[in-house]
């Protein structure tokens, strides 16, 4: 099965090496392969670029032809989502819980100052109790699922602490109302 | 009974209460007491490796002398399962072998309990549910059981020692 999608996406907010100012893509061109045969050189049409919108005052600056390798997004969470929404294809021999709902990630300092991202991963509530005591099962489940999450995020070689962890759905709910 | 022993048992105990009619504070102080837990546990085995047991009270002051910071870097420098180096270790102390899936998990849930800890004790705008108290305990206990597989490994000397000394190796 192929790993996460890391491709740039139209509408994300990047920065370009050795340049300044905000850009959001308006454009993605992705090399094709023409030709491909075992032991020669691959051969392929165009190449892995982005045109670019700069954001702000001018919004008709825009600039073409930027690679892929140059581009520094915005959001650091962005590998860490991608790595997630390919775990809910459950690759190779990871199992992405059905009971999980939903996930949030923020991106901020653990209580020691060390930049952290988190992730949570959500159930519902009733999923977590049986027989009105709380699941030993089940948290055992989602305690190992978390530390195998943990474990592919620590690969991506973050400059950031990871914490991967679950809660209950309803938490998200209480706060949003 | 170890004090360590005894808060594990002491967190179960709290977050064994009924769901439906536990506190808030039971609750937290469950998730406080897993990783106070952990956090002895370490203790004393790093306290025993590098101190004798006599005079009485030279021990349990080695033990007093550690970092909960310090600890917290190690842990997070040993959570990668198949490392075979880790952070902040000097060139001269190889790993005898790669980190194992054990001592990956000791690393992760310390420093995953400890952060929950500081979240339990200190902030009052979190709400946290009886199955919070209940995830932290169990990884508290599973730090017990993989602790008791990975302390007669090669690795375990240079963790312990890292423990200790690791914010003064690299002087």
């Amino acid at each position: 099965m192929d790993g996460p999608n890391f491709d740039p996406v139209i509408g994300e907010e990047v920065r370009v090496q050795g340049q300044s100012g905000l850009y959001k893509i308006i454009g993605v061109d992705r090399a094709v392969v023409r030709f491909a045969m075992p032991g020669m050189p691959v051969i392929t049409d165009g190449s892995n670029v982005v045109s670019l919108r700069r954001e702000g005052r001018n919004t008709l600056d825009v600039i073409g032809g930027v690679p892929w390798t140059s581009l520094i997004y915005v959001d650091e969470t962005r590998a860490v989502r991608r790595v997630i929404e390919w775990l809910k294809t459950n690759p190779d021999d990871l199992h992405y819980p059905e009971n999980i709902v939903g996930y949030e990630i923020e991106a901020r300092n653990d209580h020691a100052g060390n930049p952290s991202i988190f992730v949570r991963f959500l159930a519902d509530t009733d999923y977590f109790y049986e027989n009105g005591r709380t699941s030993q099962e089940r948290i055992a489940t989602l305690n190992k699922f978390t530390f195998e999450v943990e474990q592919i995020l620590l690969g991506l070689g973050l400059d950031r602490w990871i914490y991967v962890r679950f809660g209950e759905v309803r938490r998200a709910l209480d706060v949003a109302s | 009974m170890l004090l360590a022993e005894e808060l594990l048992g002491h967190a179960r105990f709290l977050a064994n209460l009924d769901p439906g009619t536990t506190t808030q504070a039971n609750i937290r102080r469950a998730i406080s007491a897993a990783y106070y837990a952990a956090f002895h546990l370490l203790a004393a085995e790093v306290a025993e490796q590098v101190s004798p047991d006599a005079p009485p009270g030279l021990r349990e002051r080695t033990q007093r002398a550690l970092g909960r910071m310090q600890m917290q870097k190690v842990a997070k420098a040993f959570s990668q399962v198949g490392a075979t180096k880790v952070r902040d270790l000097p060139d001269d102390i190889i790993l005898p072998q790669p980190v194992s899936r054990e001592l990956a998990l000791i690393g992760s849930r310390f420093k995953e309990l400890q952060d929950e800890r500081h979240a339990a004790d200190y902030d009052v705008s979190k709400h946290f549910a009886p199955s919070d108290a209940s995830a932290q305990v169990q990884k508290a206990e599973d730090f017990f059981r993989d602790w008791k597989i990975e302390k007669s490994s090669s690795n375990a000397p240079v963790f312990l020692a890292s423990l200790m000394f690791g914010r003064h190796w690299n002087k």
